[in-house]
């Protein structure tokens, strides 16, 4: 399978992109807050079994422009509609994990003709009132012990990932500019977010699945009563044992099942 | 694919000359065992032995062997 990345010229600087696989309806996964396109490293490989899989480092983040605009996260859903038109994908499967997952709802409820299904993993935007000193302190971590603290608040257990992602988000707050990247997303995206209001599922034609760990310490499961009224075989809520705010890290073989069926069933 | 032939693969996805791993070898050692050769070690299990690799699993991996076993390549070499 090819692997191939590659940072695309694009108005405000560049966009990078990790593609797999070929073929199908691709999938589109959007990582969270302060991570990257890397964050899918234990399930894109699978999921481009049958499609292709395209990975995308937001503004802000990885090795994409950090030039965040308005630092509005649901302004990125913009960005990333006008980079599907670069890749020259009329049509994907969006995945979005956290604030990622922000992105994608906010690209399926502007462009839902592009979507053919929704996946939102451990979202935002869906309801659950999110720990936003978690996100303010993100950026700006005074030392290797604080990163290993908010590190360890992403897992359900004691994880062989927690050390390694500590000095990513070390290594990040050392950077002055991505430094202030991130700091204006913060300001403009969550500091007085609060609760989100209801999403209007029934505005969305494509089918919607929510994919959560238990012990979720950011963005808690969300109550049953701000997701589609009837979940079941067309939106369904997966939880996931032993997981936190990373389930797709956590609990990757199950959380990569659960997506590879999905958008298979949403393929037809 | 035996454990020759896996372990020759494995030389050949983190560019290093063929014959270089033996098994024993821990996998922070080895300079490009990054998240990029996690996706290719993934796709690669995929491709030629049609099983698919638990990332957490994965992340629990501490040297070649552990790679081995994951992609279930028992047969002595």
């Amino acid at each position: 399978m090819r692997i191939r990345r590659e940072r695309i010229a694009f108005p405000g600087g560049p966009a990078s992109v990790l593609s797999l696989g070929q073929g199908g309806v691709p999938v589109l996964l959007l990582h969270g807050f302060a991570g990257d396109l890397l964050t899918w490293h234990f399930n894109i490989a699978t999921l481009a079994a049958d499609r292709r899989a395209v990975a995308v480092d937001l503004p802000g983040h990885g090795e994409s422009t950090l030039d965040v605009g308005s630092g509005r996260v649901a302004d990125f859903a913009f960005w990333v509609e006008r980079l599907l038109d670069v890749l020259n994908l009329p049509l994907v499967h969006a995945v979005g994990h956290s604030m990622g997952g922000y992105v994608a709802l906010s690209l399926a409820r502007r462009a839902p003709e592009r979507v053919a299904s929704l996946s939102l993993v451990a979202s935002a935007g869906v309801g659950p009132r999110f720990d936003a000193d978690f996100l303010r302190r993100l950026p700006a971590l005074a030392d290797g012990a604080e990163a290993l603290a908010l590190a360890s608040m992403l897992f359900a257990r004691p994880s062989p990932l927690t050390e390694r992602l500590a000095s990513v988000m070390l290594a990040q707050a050392g950077d002055p500019r991505r430094r202030l990247a991130l700091e204006a997303i913060v300001r403009a995206s969550f500091l007085n977010a609060g609760e989100a209001p209801p999403v209007d599922w029934a505005a969305l034609p494509m089918p919607v699945q929510f994919l959560w760990g238990r012990q979720d310490r950011i963005i808690p499961v969300p109550d049953p009563s701000r997701l589609p009224p009837s979940p079941g075989p067309s939106s369904p809520l997966h939880l996931f044992d032993n997981a936190g705010h990373l389930p797709h890290s956590e609990a990757a073989g199950p959380v990569t099942a659960v997506l590879r069926d999905f958008l298979t069933a949403c393929d037809a | 694919m035996n454990r020759k032939d896996f372990l020759l693969a494995l030389d050949e996805m983190l560019e290093l000359s063929p014959g270089t791993l033996s098994g024993s070898e821990p996998l922070d050692a080895l300079e490009g065992w990054d998240s990029l050769a996690v996706i290719s070690f993934i796709a690669l299990v995929d491709e030629r032995l049609n099983k698919v690799v638990e990332g957490e699993k994965l992340a629990k991996a501490k040297t070649v062997a552990d790679l081995l076993d994951l992609a279930g390549v028992t047969v002595p070499a």
